[in-house]
């Protein structure tokens, strides 16, 4: 977590929050559909659990996004070296 | 035509982020490229037109199509301002089948309460804050 937060503290608030709102959209979609496979209703959960599934799930988005960035700079590294040489 | 490809890729990702950071940047995006073609549009009209009046000698209607041309302009450009500052209404991405988890106690509203909150926590979280509190 730590280039993301890293990255996250030099951005801009509003850039800040736009970020922190999509990902916890994403992650609350990834809830419902969640409850929806295993056939439950929102009424079976606790507000603490339904809290628990949704911070898991950001935290598992934010792992991906830096994933995400990791590869493109990856990629865009070795596209460089490829029209370099 | 690496390089090529490369700044093409780019382009993409570039304003596949700009449209992920800011959501309404294709809102932005439309308006800007519609009134762009409009304003060019009537400069490439008003230029064939001012050549055609040259050659034909009727020059009649010249300061009216300059008139014409500039208001043209300035409307589309006001109705730029306010297409871009019309507010969006908030419309949350639905999931297929997601009218199954709602109750009649709980609806779409519920996950507010969770949007709103600047932190979320999870169990280990919660059980750590309660342990610290007693």
């Amino acid at each position: 977590m730590g280039i993301l937060s890293d990255l996250l503290k030099k951005a801009p608030q509003s850039v800040k929050d736009k970020y922190k709102m999509k990902i916890r959209e994403k992650a609350i979609e990834r809830v419902k559909e969640k409850i929806i496979k295993h056939n439950k209703t929102i009424d079976d959960y606790s507000d603490d659990e339904m809290q628990d599934l949704i911070a898991s799930e950001e935290g598992g988005l934010n792992e991906d996004v830096k994933k995400g960035i990791l590869t493109a700079l990856l990629v865009a590294a070795g596209i460089e070296i490829v029209a370099g040489g | 035509m690496i390089k090529k490809l490369n700044s093409f890729i780019g382009f993409i990702l570039a304003s596949k982020l700009m449209m992920w950071a800011v959501p309404d940047s294709k809102r932005f995006i439309k308006g800007i490229v519609i009134t762009a073609a409009v304003i060019l549009l009537t400069m490439y009209f008003h230029s064939e037109y001012l050549g055609w009046a040259e050659i034909s000698g009727k020059i009649g209607f010249v300061s009216t199509s300059y008139i014409l041309k500039n208001i043209i302009i300035l409307v589309s450009l006001i109705f730029l301002y306010f297409y871009i500052r019309k507010p969006t209404k908030k419309i949350y991405p639905k999931v297929e089948g997601e009218e199954k988890i709602y109750t009649k106690n709980n609806n779409e509203d519920y996950f507010d309460k969770f949007r709103n909150k600047d932190k979320l926590k999870t169990k280990a979280e919660q059980i750590l804050e309660k342990d610290d509190k007693d």
